[in-house]
């Protein structure tokens, strides 16, 4: 069992870490928020190689952190010496992890007395003078020198590891297309290795390369005769491939009910590829990688894939990253992690209270997951402060909020829930509310462990110009201006109207194309949210 | 369940035992035999069946230490020290002086200079309250040690800690034969040196962390052999008496005294294998000859001695021969099969002269015979 993974500068995450739980871990984020590197990184270091090649070869100054490596150029440029960027990944696992009992020891950077496996990506010793020398030229390409580099791979007993540890397999499933005929990749055929014993492929090998031979002797010479006898062959004669390239894996492939697996649909490839990893001994593959589930499938093959996922996990420890909803509600709110700048955060009382925790159990979880993923959200108590807020924001900003990156989400009263949640996860958020009679300072007062200035501030207005959104959009605004915009006869009270039909007054105002004043403290939270 | 210490004289099966109790265990026991020659190693490892090869291992007791005691937690004593290989040494004046700090235990490239390896074990063990025990508990339900002979020192403490662990430990060796040492610079322990480690095992099954057993019949040799080299120990270590099983009858077999000026002659007639002390000028006739210390471990048909003075004394009056002295001419004494020759000035004098505890066994040879 993974107990913890410490990264380094690789990729996108610079300075992270991640304590998963020992069954499921659900990823969630925003795009680029490292989700899919950390499934990479798992996979990188227990087997030392990333999409089937090994490290080494794949090495490339895409490797570094781009913040990483733009802070060590800086500092070259401004004439200090600053030390070459390294990339360390630590995965630490529980001692009680069947098949890790060599790899432990204490050298990693907790001094840990447990398993575990370390990749260093450092400077060659080797190649110390060459990297000094090209550090000095004048316009150097801010790039790292990864030619320059090595790459360790090792375990937490200082033992170099040169191939996977036995024991500590893995399988990563993706619903991406494979595309190729026949329609297996890398993945797909490590999946088929461990499905057969090292025994029965020797038996295929044999009878494989047997049938090979059988063909070249048997009809091939007979066609090669004919060339030789037709003159002009220039020495070509036809024979199977025997080189070990041409092993069995690359002719044999996986029929489904007697169908190709290639010529499956979609879901059905999916859902091979899952049986196929978790229907054996948990022994050969005690990690399972999900990666967005969600993508490619329609949902009732989603739903199928998530209870399968479900249904045979056994004793493995699965680690899923998604953007769905669904996945989220049928796998259970207790296990989402949701990605942050310095590592995924379990939704945890040691990240907020019980009490906001169980108030987001009893949601859908699919705004929890906008909040979640949102690069900046807005949080609105009902459906007619979002239409306002949206309109608001497109007539004084030229854009809807959401392409400006900008997730406008409906939590009722429970904008403080928000907060805390959002300053969990470091969120910049805007919290809109009414005040209900009471002045802004006290709402204000009230959730201030969560509020930064510039990153989570509350916007209410004044008690002076009214208790809710209608009242203060009346202020804002002439009464004949609304009434017109609303298109009310002068025997109805607008103030009584709004309160008495808020959704339906938010929706003619939103396709009005009259121009309106918006409230001040809507205004502040536009610009706060638009500021970078 | 305590360790199983088996202390066995030359020939009596100990690595085929070793080999046949890898073959019996549980299909999914791990193993682990450790010896500390590369000879010991090849033989233990060309003896275990191919079916157990994924889960045992057979290594050397150098290696042993570095990978399992001392290197994953080595940074508890010297931080950012990367022990690995081994730096072999004889004695400690082929070490330079005044290295000091992890400097004292390893080279610059971090290889454990290897007599200093078992201290560094020791002071790991200490300071990590036994982890790399743990750790090996973790990793092997059984553990063998072949040629425990050759442990010396603080290699004691490390066997001792492995006797007491979960692991179940079977341990073999011949004190007799102890004419290899992992340390010889090591002062600790220095009672239980060479054919007095018996005396640490009789300790150690006291207190009820082993049980000890001999086993006493060589299949190598005949009974003659057998009795001779039974005196060659201190009698007071209580070593239990050897039975020769090898009953083939050659026409000249046994102990015999050959005349030095009859070595030729006799060389000619029984070609056998020359064991020597040590290398020394002596021009010598057209034979193999090997030294005491290497012969360990082969058999010969026939083998002739080339005595030295405290073993001439010995064979006149039953003088003990120094610790290691008497190793070393103990394992030379059991290569023969057939017959063991031993080659001194004026055989005939010795002969006359030999001890009364000799005078059954021992034969005088003469060309003409």
């Amino acid at each position: 069992m993974i107990t913890r993974l410490l990264v380094t500068n690789y990729r996108s995450l610079q300075s992270f870490e991640f304590k998963p739980d020992g069954k499921l871990n659900l990823l969630v984020g925003d795009n680029d928020t490292g989700k899919s590197t950390i499934l990479e990184v798992i996979a990188l270091t227990l087997s030392g190689r990333i999409k089937g090649r090994w490290a080494a070869d794949d090495l490339n100054p895409h490797w570094f952190n781009h913040k990483s490596v733009e802070a060590f150029f800086d500092d070259l440029e401004a004439g200090n010496s600053p030390s070459a960027p390294e990339i360390s990944i630590e995965l630490y696992l529980s001692t009680t992890t069947k098949g890790a009992e060599r790899l432990r020891g204490i050298h990693n950077s907790r001094n840990e007395d447990t398993p575990g496996i370390s990749i260093h990506v450092k400077p060659d010793p080797d190649h110390a003078a060459e990297l000094t020398e090209y550090l000095t030229q004048e316009n150097v390409p801010r790039l790292i020198p990864t030619e320059l580099y090595m790459v360790e791979w090792r375990d937490f007993s200082d033992g170099k590891l040169t191939r996977q540890p036995a024991g500590l397999g893995h399988t990563i499933i993706d619903a991406s297309n494979t595309g190729s005929y026949p329609g297996i990749d890398f993945k797909m055929r490590q999946l088929l290795k461990d499905f057969v014993t090292t025994k029965e492929s020797a038996q295929i090998s044999l009878a494989y390369r047997q049938a090979r031979v059988a063909i070249t002797e048997g009809v091939l010479r007979e066609v090669d005769d004919r060339i030789a006898q037709e003159g002009n062959s220039f020495g070509v004669g036809l024979q199977m491939d025997q080189s070990s390239n041409a092993s069995w894996e690359t002719a044999v492939t996986p029929h489904i009910e007697k169908v190709p697996f290639a010529l499956l649909g979609q879901g059905k490839q999916v859902a091979t590829k899952v049986a196929l990893a978790m229907s054996r001994n948990s022994d050969r593959n005690q990690f399972v990688l999900v990666e967005e589930p969600e993508n490619h499938l329609s949902h009732s093959n989603l739903q199928e894939l998530i209870s399968q996922i479900s249904s045979l996990a056994g004793s493995r420890q699965i680690f899923i990253t998604t953007h769905s909803s669904f996945v989220l509600n049928r796998l259970g709110f207790d296990h989402l992690y949701l990605m942050s700048e310095h590592g995924p955060k379990g939704l945890n009382t040691d990240l907020v209270t019980g009490d906001t925790i169980k108030y987001f159990q009893r949601q859908s979880g699919y705004d929890t997951l906008r909040l979640a993923v949102a690069k900046k959200a807005v949080i609105v108590e009902g459906p007619s402060d979002e239409m306002i807020f949206n309109k608001a924001y497109k007539s004084i900003k030229g854009v809807e909020p959401r392409e400006s990156g900008i997730d406008v989400v409906t939590l009722g009263t429970r904008g403080k829930r928000a907060l805390e949640l959002a300053h969990a996860l470091n969120k910049k958020v805007a919290v809109l509310r009414d005040n209900d009679g009471k002045e802004p300072e006290y709402w204000k007062s009230a959730a201030a462990t969560y509020l930064e200035a510039g990153r989570r501030e509350m916007f209410i207005g004044s008690v002076a110009t009214g208790v809710t959104l209608e009242p203060q959009m009346l202020a804002a605004n002439s009464v004949t201006t609304l009434r017109s915009v609303l298109g009310l006869d002068s025997t109805v009270d607008v103030a009584d109207h709004m309160k008495n039909n808020k959704t339906d007054s938010a929706w003619q105002i939103v396709n009005s194309t009259t121009s309106l004043e918006w409230p001040a403290y809507i205004k502040e939270a536009i610009e706060f949210i638009n500021a970078e | 369940m305590p360790s199983r210490v088996q202390l066995a004289v030359a020939g009596s099966g100990k690595t085929s035992s070793i080999a046949s109790q890898i073959e019996a265990q549980a299909a999914q026991a791990t193993s682990l035999a450790l010896t500390y020659t590369t000879n010991g190693q090849r033989e233990i490892a060309s003896r275990v069946p191919n079916l157990r090869n994924g889960n045992h291992e057979t290594m050397g007791w150098f290696s042993f230490l570095t990978q399992h005691i001392v290197r994953p937690y080595l940074p508890v004593l010297h931080p950012g020290i990367h022990a690995h290989g081994l730096h072999f040494v004889e004695h400690s004046g082929q070490i330079p002086r005044n290295r000091s700090g992890w400097k004292y235990y390893l080279d610059d490239a971090h290889q454990p200079y290897n007599i200093r390896l078992s201290l560094l074990a020791k002071q790991v063990l200490d300071a990590t309250n036994d982890a790399p025990i743990h750790r090996i508990e973790a990793i092997y339900d059984h553990l063998y040690i072949d040629e425990v002979q050759d442990l010396t020192g603080n290699d004691l403490v490390i066997l001792e800690k492995l006797m007491r662990s979960s692991i179940n430990v079977f341990i073999t060796g011949d004190v007799r034969q102890s004419v290899l040492a992992t340390s010889r610079s090591d002062r600790l322990n220095t009672a239980y040196r060479g054919v007095h480690l018996v005396k640490w095992f009789r300790e150690r099954e006291a207190d009820g962390i082993c049980e000890l057993t001999f086993a006493e019949t060589s299949q190598r040799f005949n009974h003659t052999i057998a009795r001779f080299s039974d005196l060659i120990h201190d009698p007071a270590l209580r070593l239990p008496t050897t039975t020769g099983s090898f009953a083939e009858n050659s026409g000249h077999d046994g102990l015999f005294l050959v005349d030095d000026n009859h070595l030729e002659s006799y060389i000619q007639q029984w070609k056998p294998t020359l064991l020597r002390a040590k290398i020394s000028s002596r021009t010598l006739p057209n034979a193999e000859v090997i030294n005491f210390g290497v012969s360990k471990g082969i058999t010969r048909e026939r083998v002739a001695i080339l005595t030295t003075d405290p073993i001439r004394k010995w064979l006149a009056n039953k003088t003990l021969l120094a610790n290691q002295s008497a190793c070393g001419f103990y394992v030379a004494s059991t290569r023969g099969r057939y017959s063991v020759a031993l080659i001194v000035p004026r055989a005939d004098r010795v002969y006359s002269r030999l001890h009364a505890d000799f005078s059954e066994i021992i034969q005088l040879w003469s060309p003409n015979e």
